[in-house]
Formats: C-alpha cells, structure tokens, sequence
C-alpha cells in the first residue's frame, strides 16, 4: 500500500501503459455513437421558441452564491466557448439552422468513428465544438446537470490527441500496442478522477461530516416511490422499495459514497482499481434511479473502459 | 522531521499569492455586494488571509518537494472546514488552500507525460485544464459541475407533489411533465427566476404552451418529443418520467395552467393540503394569484 502510495505521489506512470490498438478504436467509436445516440434523443429545435429572457439565465445565476462559486464564469465566457457569440449578431429563432446543427454534429461524430480525426483533426475538432454549440443553449437556461461533462471532455481530448493515423478505413494490426492509445486512457481516467474528486469536494464544503450520516436516504426512497403512486410525473422504480424497510443503512451508503468520491484519485494507482470504481459507481448510479434521478450517462460512460481487446482476443481479463 | 528552508519567493509563488489576495478581494467585493446573509467578520476575514498566506509560505519553505505539504494542507484544511460554520467561508478557504497544491499536481503530472514518448502538448494542457477546474472548483464553461452535497432529514409527514399543471375545458386537469420541454431537463430554473415578475412569467408560461402544442403530435401519441424517432429506446431524461394521458388535452382544449403544490399525509396518502401559486387563463390572459 504504501509503495503504491508512493507511485501514486510521485510517479503517476501506471495508468499510461500502452493498450492494443483495438481498444482504442473502442473508446473513439464508443464515445462517439454515445452523443450520436443522445443527440438524436433530443429535439434543440425547440430553442427557436425561447425569448431572449429566457436565454439568458447562465448556470451561475442558478445558485446562491454559498452553494456554488462562480467568480470566473461570466456570461460572456460562456458565450464565447459555446459559440453563442455568434447570436449576439445573429438571431437564434431559426429552426432550420438548428436542426442544421443537430444534424451536422451526428455527421461529424459518425465521421470521427469511421474515419479517426481526420484532415487537420477536423472531424474531431468541429464535432466537440458543435456538441458545445448545443449545449451552450442548455447552458443559457441554468441548466448545468445532464451528465454531459465527462463525455464532453473525452471528446475534446481526443479531438486534440487522437493519433491521426488510426482509422477504420486503414488496415491494422488490433492487437498492436498503442504508446499514444496508452496517455488517451490514462487521461480519461485523470477525467473521471477530477470530476468525482471535485464533487467529493463539494460535498466536503457543503455538508460538514458530522451531518454526513444524517441523510435519509430510505426515507427518499419512500417518498419518492409514495409520489409515483400518487401518479406524479417523476417516476422512481419499485425495484428499489425494500430500502425503505432497511433505514439502519443510511448512515453507511451515504458516507460510503462521500469517502469514495474523496478516494477516487486511488484509481490512479493502477488500472485495475478502474474495475472496481466502476462496477461501484455503476451501481451507485443506478441507485440514484431509487430517488427519481437517473445519471444514464455516467452509467454508459464508465463502459469506456472496458476491455474490448481482452475480450476478443482472449487475454486475461485485466483493465 | 519536516527540514525547513528559508523560504524562496519565485516567480510562480509570487504569481500564486497575487492570484491568491485577488480571489479573497473579489470575495470580499462579492460578499459585499451580494451576500448580506452571512456575516463574516472582520477577524474571520483576517484569519482566513493569515492562513492561506501561511500556506504559501510553507510551501515555498518545503519547496514543494514532499508529500508532507499535502498532509499539512489537507489536516489544515479539515480543520478549518470543521471552524467555520458557513459553505461561503468554506468555498474561499478551499479556494486559498488549493492555489498551492496546483503547482504541486503540476509539477508531478507534467514529469509524469515527459516520461513517456511521443508526449504531446494538447494533452498536457486537457489534464492541466481538467486539474485547475477541479482544484479551484469554479467549474469553468464549458465544463460546468460541482453537485451540491445533500442532506435531508424528513420531519414533515407530508409527502409534496409540485409543478405546473394544464386544464382542458371539462376541468379535468394533469401534470406538465419536464419531459415536454426536452432536451432542457429543469424548466421549473426558469419558473422559480420569473415567478415573481408578472411579465416575465407570463413569457414563460406562453413559452411552456407553445413548447406543449409544438410537441403534441408526439405527447398524443404516448411519446415525448425526445422520443420523436427512437421512441421507447430514446436516450432517457435526467429524471425518469412517466407519460401522461395527454391525448385528452389537446393544445384547443386546454384553458388554464396553474402551479400547484397537494401534500399527502406519508401513510394514508390522502390529500392535506393543496396551494395554488397562480392560475392563468389562456384564453382571456387573465392571473389569479396567491403572490405578488
């Protein structure tokens, strides 16, 4: 452990081992199919019904300023990152140049899948800044929670990093190990470990520790199943009910889930601490299911990792 | 034993405390302008400066080179979280508390990728971007984040149904589920903003309306408009929602929309209360209201 330790402090090393070259076809096409999938669930056309009034609520706006701190997110850098700037000299009521949009970013994802990043990254590069476009009309109505951020940023990372001479359409060798594949995962693992770190946290600032076993979370459960019964629109599975009869378990999930969030940088050790964080989060995910909350992409999301090499050519199943 | 050295003001130390002293002015200049409901006081103020000074003192004095600093950081920094009694003060105690330890991840980070071939500098600069986010927890646009801690001890034995509702002309009544307003997963943000100004709520109620008759050849069909082409197999919402029988509410039948609050006793779920907030006539643009 304390060697480990060690490593992790001054050797962050491991978790840039190289990976077949499969895998890292894997992570591209995985993550692209996966906003093609969501982009094609939603409808942003409907932005051209909104009045300016009602975009132009930023997510800082949403929250009073003990709960979150937003020094350095004025408007204007929104705007300027999700290419909203544009409309402050052309107006946004255009339903065909959204669609256009929405349409043009499945095109530009389906081409990163196949092609790999193409001419001057362009593929990739132009699908993460319209995936930015996008959501910047979600970020101009306070609406910052759509488990959106770590596949943004794997997009992003791979549309500045991805190797440009690995494509579908150029014949390799899967198994062949992949130096640059290696620092893509390793880096998609520091992304999971910033994220939940920060909201680790969060939950440090916002929530003193010794009210850390105060949450009631089967108390939650109930209420949130009494509201489905009650045919309220938010529905929270039955799967989840026999919580509610095991109350003596909320002051150990709770704080379970706090001290994981504050221990994820661990799975910077090595890779095979991904396995486990994963299977826990996938099931701490769907457990938020229970409340009416459903993070479906962070669930998908730590799929990224599987693999896939190991599975088809039939190595050891190791992360 | 922790060696001490004489501390070394570099140039990047010098650079933290500048950035440093600005995050606590702005905070300050904040806490001024908007936040009348904390009172931080003037010795609070002091000591929060005193410290994160200290901090970086001590680590230019241990010269970033042992784990020891984030020990002393991390002890410091239960310490203080246990202190002080407000998420405000807490927040700019992390804030100061982190600007340090940035140089420190860097620093480990950065030799890290020079270890490995065929390094490239996008990389470095996506890791460092997601470090400082994470570390300085502004949550820079694009990548927004930070969920809130939660904590919720039920005292009330009532149970609350809340949210906008529309009516048709029989006076049958149902709930307007956020999943009409997909891909936006809250649109009651925007409700609880405007609730207070006649005008601007009534936009959004207009807006609520027009968003429903746009999407009612899906909503009457059993679909929300985010199901318009992979229907059940469409990427869920943000809370899972059940569809209502919206076909019996056509955008022609429907005459008022209220926002209602109905509490149900927890055990025998009947009806203990129920508040309208307002009612707003569609036809006649017409407000009944409980506030003003």
């Amino acid at each position: 452990m304390i060697s480990s330790l060690k490593t992790y402090l001054f050797e962050v090393k491991s978790i840039f081992s190289p990976i077949s070259e499969l895998r890292l076809h894997y992570i591209r096409i995985f993550i692209c199919l996966f906003f093609v999938y969501k982009i094609l669930s939603r409808d942003f056309s409907v932005f051209e019904l909104f009045e300016k009034s009602n975009l132009s609520l930023y997510p800082k706006d949403m929250y009073p300023m003990d709960r979150a701190f937003y020094l350095f997110t004025p408007d204007f850098l929104t705007d300027l990152v999700t290419f909203h700037w544009i409309h402050w000299f052309v107006p946004i009521k255009n339903e065909a140049w959204i669609n256009f949009a929405q349409y043009a970013t499945v095109i530009f994802l389906i081409l990163f899948a196949i092609v790999g990043p193409g001419p001057r990254r362009s593929f990739g590069v132009i699908s993460i800044s319209l995936i930015f476009y996008l959501w910047g009309f979600l970020w101009k109505n306070g609406q910052d929670i759509d488990a959106i951020f770590i596949p943004m940023q794997i997009v992003l990372l791979l549309a500045v990093s991805h190797p440009k001479n690995t494509s579908l359409l150029i014949t390799s060798n899967y198994s062949r190990e992949s130096k640059d594949g290696g620092v893509i995962i390793g880096s998609i693992v520091i992304i999971f470990v910033c994220y939940y770190f920060g909201s680790g946290l969060n939950k440090l600032i916002d929530v003193p520790v010794h009210r850390w076993f105060s949450y009631e979370l089967s108390q939650e459960i109930l209420r949130a199943r009494v509201r489905s019964d009650l045919g309220y629109f938010v529905q929270a599975p039955k799967f989840f009910s026999f919580m509610t009869t095991v109350p003596w378990t909320d002051s150990i999930l709770v704080p379970i889930t706090y001290l994981s969030h504050l221990s994820m940088p661990l799975i910077l050790v090595h890779r095979k601490w991904v396995v486990k964080a994963s299977v826990f989060y996938i099931s701490f995910h769907l457990m938020t299911w229970s409340i009416g909350i459903l993070f479906f992409g962070m669930i998908l999301m730590w799929l990224v990792f599987l693999p896939i090499d190991r599975l088809v050519f039939g190595k050891k199943f190791v992360i | 034993m922790i060696k001490f050295h004489r501390p070394t003001i570099k140039i990047n130390t010098a650079i933290h405390f500048f950035i440093h002293l600005l995050i606590l002015a702005l905070g300050i200049g904040l806490y001024g302008l908007r936040f009348d409901v904390v009172k931080i006081s003037t010795l609070q103020w002091i000591l929060l400066i005193l410290t994160s000074s200290t901090s970086i003192v001590l680590t230019s004095s241990l010269r970033l080179s042992t784990k020891r600093v984030l020990v002393i950081f991390f002890l410091s920094f239960l310490v203080e979280v246990a202190i002080l009694d407000t998420t405000f003060q807490r927040r700019i105690l992390l804030l100061s508390f982190c600007l340090p330890l940035i140089s420190f991840f860097r620093s480990k980070i950065w030799k890290a990728y020079k270890k490995i071939p065929n390094q490239f500098t996008p990389i470095k600069l996506i890791v460092l971007g997601n470090i400082t986010t994470f570390i300085f927890l502004v949550h820079l646009p694009p990548f927004y984040g930070g969920i809130a801690g939660w904590e919720a001890a039920y005292k009330d034995p009532l149970v609350y149904l809340s949210g906008i509702k529309i009516y048709n002309k029989e006076g049958d009544s149902v709930w307007y589920s956020n999943g009409i307003t997909s891909p936006l997963n809250f649109p009651y943000r925007l409700y609880f903003e405007h609730r207070y100004d006649s005008k601007k709520l009534e936009t959004y109620i207009k807006l609520l309306f027009d968003i429903y008759k746009r999407s009612y050849k899906h909503l009457k069909s059993g679909f929300f408009p985010s199901q318009y082409l992979l229907k059940e197999f469409a990427y869920p919402g943000h809370n899972p929602y059940s569809i209502e029988p919206y076909n019996r509410f056509p955008p022609s039948q429907v005459t008022l929309m209220t926002f209602e609050t109905i509490g149900f006793d927890l055990k025998s779920k009947k009806k203990k209360v129920h508040n309208i907030d307002w009612k707003y006539d569609l036809s006649t643009r017409s407000w009944e209201k409980r506030f003003n």
